[in-house]
């Protein structure tokens, strides 16, 4: 269904709802449906630069589930390193 | 793949921070506790659950006559969330707004039912372990 058909079969029922209105819960439950049953998958593939440690994510992830280094599958940090920066 | 690599690549760890992905590998001085930030250029692959688009009147996005990647079974569900939440803002309606965010919780289920059937049909299940 297109963004059009939603809003006409919402307006069936809240005719004075704005489409603006709808628009945001639309995309809230987008958010909530993505988040609760992890449907979408992808990869996100990036390279590292030298002496850089944070890389921002693209704000359409929500949870992470592996992370691979040159091909290899490495493991997540339990807490945080004793020396930290602020570059990101 | 030599390894050297491979020895290399398994030093490194990752963490989550601010909204971005921290990569650092082990100091060689003191490798249990201290993180430096790698010296090297190589391909990071994140593998991730993501959400779709936001919807949008205009600009980037998913646009009036275009629709959402989620699988097609469930884009009747969105409007079930919007259809409860309009209901909930008068009190007489409150009823029929528990009842259409029952669908939608509905929807929530199958959706994890979806998303843990490979493509052959088969589910997800946990590997036993003997201790």
């Amino acid at each position: 269904m297109t963004q059009q058909q939603l809003i006409e079969t919402i307006k069936q029922h809240h005719p004075n709802l704005s489409d603006t209105q709808i628009r945001i819960h639309l995309n809230t439950a987008m958010r909530e449906f993505c988040r609760k049953t992890r449907v979408l998958e992808t990869l996100y593939t990036f390279q590292t630069v030298a002496e850089k440690r944070y890389y921002n994510l693209p704000s359409t992830i929500v949870e992470i589930k592996r992370v691979d280094y040159d091909n290899y599958q490495i493991p997540r940090l339990v807490g945080q390193p004793e020396k930290i920066d602020t570059d990101v | 793949m030599s390894s050297n690599e491979r020895t290399s690549a398994l030093k490194k760890v990752y963490w989550i921070e601010r909204n971005a992905i921290a990569i650092a590998q082990k100091s060689s001085s003191d490798a249990s506790t201290d993180y430096v930030s790698v010296t090297e250029v190589k391909t990071v692959n994140v593998h991730a659950v993501k959400t779709d688009e936001k919807f949008v009147a205009s600009g980037s996005g998913i646009s009036m006559d275009e629709s959402s990647i989620i699988p097609e079974e469930f884009h009747e569900g969105l409007t079930y969330y919007v259809i409860a939440k309009g209901y909930e803002l008068k009190p007489e309606t409150l009823q029929a707004s528990v009842f259409w965010r029952s669908l939608w919780k509905e929807q929530i289920s199958e959706g994890k039912t979806y998303a843990n059937k490979q493509q052959d049909g088969s589910s997800y299940h946990i590997k036993q372990h003997d201790f």
